[in-house]
């Protein structure tokens, strides 16, 4: 009965526009006014507890060295890079290298939307300029920057990871394929919608240049280079046991800065205060919704949740990959109209409890969790990755949403499959982790 | 609000450098074994961390940067949105009330509570619970007042 009133007054107080983390709080604060057994005063206990965790203090440093390195120019290398490498001898070269510059920008920031804003500014309005329709522009920059939260490192990993308890190095290795396996999709679709569309540009992207091709291949891979050191930092150091998340993020955050201010001599101290600024600014936004989720979440704990879902879900089936697919399905549908991160906050750790009852390996489970939750980010009305898209190529979201659902669809698919073979997912930790 | 940013700012740019400091130099030392051990960083970046964002998640709301789901609001009349978003501003103010009322007992009753390694005061972390909810509701109490003078002036706003 409570469970049933907390989602009615949180959904309606999202469809009014209610800013998602005050919303969560808000539901949260009224069942603790219906029901005498719970005082008020957990409310600034848990919204403390919730965002006072080392493991967290990942996140303003993945989200710090993101902006210092779009900041410093190093975005815009790692797109040239791409160009050179794959832009000008395919039929739809720069979809090909917004998916190319998505996964090697994974590597370096471990927040989606950084990802997608730097890269999607950068290419978006290069691909407008060449005729690209602009629903194939949103829909490839969007699904793309799902890459960011799945190949290493990852914010959005962290996050779970620290609510369930589950090894972030695992969990980070764990993404890697999913992230690869989505990048070679999303190629695919891209390559198939622009045949249907008669897209042929492999002649106009580009500017020309004199260098022989080699040589400019390997000059924009000598810049771009930085973005390949950062990660392995950042996962050197995680699966080494050397640093944890949160000392691997400030060592690349040293890096980042590193780069810009000695290497490109681009950042200057001004850019790097501006660059802090906003990265505090997005961190409290983060952690706003974790603090008082982790309010929401205990409620849903004091009242069973995990024991009434598990409940429904045994009527339709009793078979756990089933059960499986439900869940995956559950996610899906409330990704329509939650954010990722609120959504992973306020479920994942009831859903952790259920995938290890089910039986199912905590990390091919998580990372599968965290790979549909991810879909969301793409799907309209609440999409970040979509309305981040949509902002930057400067497109209503009713325009811009056209010919996403093909690519949603094959990430869907990836998910299905990893779901029927964990080992795709479950191998490189138990390679890495095996002692 | 505008006058509030302008004073924050800084204080906020200061603490996350000095987060970032503190937890690269524990980082380094560590990996260092003849360096000392700031056995203290663990703690105190958490609780910067902390004040980072009790003060920034006010001048988030000024600055309307939370995720928002305005979807809705476009297609219903003026009027109607009006009140809605009347009404959620209420909700919110309900909301940063017990974040400051509670906040503040909170504060009260840990107050002699020491902290694990560097034993100050709890009290001075956890008053940046009612801090938030006064910051913010500055920022709402800014938003309420704009969403009435639009009204006044019939000017459609979400």
């Amino acid at each position: 009965m409570m469970i049933t009133i907390l989602f009615i007054v949180f959904f309606a107080l999202i469809f009014i526009g209610m800013p998602i983390a005050f919303a969560i709080g808000f539901s949260a604060l009224i069942i603790i006014s219906l029901d005498p057994q719970i005082i008020a005063y957990i409310v600034p206990a848990k919204f403390f507890s919730g965002v006072d965790s080392f493991t967290l203090l990942a996140i303003p440093f993945f989200i710090f060295t993101g902006e210092l390195c779009s900041d410093s120019g190093l975005t815009k290398r790692i797109v040239h890079f791409a160009n050179v490498l794959v832009g000008r001898h395919f039929r739809v070269g720069l979809a090909y290298v917004n998916v190319m510059s998505s996964m090697i920008f994974a590597g370096v920031s471990g927040s989606i939307t950084a990802d997608s804003t730097a890269i999607g500014s950068l290419i978006i309005p290069a691909m407008r300029k060449v005729g690209y329709h602009a629903d194939y522009t949103v829909a490839v920059t969007a699904t793309s920057g799902t890459i960011g939260a799945l190949i290493p490192p990852s914010i959005l990993m962290v996050i779970y990871g620290s609510l369930t308890n589950l090894s972030v190095g695992k969990l980070f290795l764990g993404g890697m394929v999913p992230g690869l396996l989505i990048g070679a999709g999303l190629m695919i679709v891209a390559g198939l919608i622009g045949r249907a569309r008669g897209y042929d540009f492999r002649e106009i992207e580009g500017e020309k240049s004199t260098e022989p091709y080699w040589k400019e291949l390997m000059l924009s891979f000598r810049d771009a280079g930085p973005a390949l050191v950062i990660p392995t930092i950042i996962i050197g150091g995680i699966i080494t046991g050397v640093a944890t998340p949160t000392e691997a993020g400030v060592l690349a955050v040293a890096c980042a800065y590193l780069t810009g201010s000695l290497l490109y001599r681009t950042l200057n101290t001004k850019m790097v205060f501006e660059a802090a600024y906003r990265s505090a600014l997005l961190t409290a936004v983060v952690m706003a919704i974790i603090g008082l989720s982790t309010l929401f979440a205990d409620i849903l704990t004091r009242h069973h949740f995990q024991d009434w879902l598990l409940g429904n879900l045994a009527l339709i089936s009793d078979n756990r990959f089933v059960y499986f697919l439900l869940i995956v399905l559950l996610v899906f549908v409330l990704g329509f109209v939650l954010d990722v991160t609120a959504l992973l906050i306020m479920f994942a750790p009831q859903l952790a409890i259920i995938g290890v009852q089910l039986g199912f390996d905590a990390i091919h489970f998580g990372v599968i969790v965290v790979m549909v939750a991810l879909i969301g980010a793409c799907t309209p009305p609440v999409g970040t990755l979509l309305l981040v898209g949509c902002s930057v190529a400067k497109v209503p979201l009713s325009e811009g949403m056209n010919c996403i659902w093909w690519f949603v669809g094959v990430m869907l698919l990836i998910s299905i499959f990893l779901i029927a073979f964990p080992q795709a997912i479950t191998f490189i930790p138990e390679l890495v982790f095996r002692r | 609000m505008r006058t509030l940013e302008r004073f924050l700012k800084p204080i906020i740019i200061i603490l996350f450098i000095g987060m970032t400091i503190i937890t690269l130099a524990s980082t380094l030392f560590r990996l260092f074994p003849f360096m000392p051990s700031l056995y203290w960083s663990g703690e105190i970046t958490r609780y910067i961390n902390f004040w980072i964002v009790c003060l920034g998640i006010g001048i988030a709301i000024y600055r309307g940067t939370h995720f928002t789901f305005d979807m809705i609001l476009r297609f219903i009349p003026n009027k109607l949105s009006f009140f809605m978003i009347l009404f959620r501003q209420g909700c919110m103010v309900c909301l940063e009330i017990v974040l400051i009322y509670y906040g503040m007992k909170f504060v009260v009753s840990n107050f002699v509570q020491l902290s694990a390694a560097m034993e100050v005061p709890m009290g001075y972390i956890y008053i940046g619970i009612p801090i938030c909810g006064l910051i913010m509701l500055l920022a709402t109490a800014q938003e309420i007042y704009q969403t009435i003078a639009h009204n006044k002036k019939g000017v459609s706003e979400i």
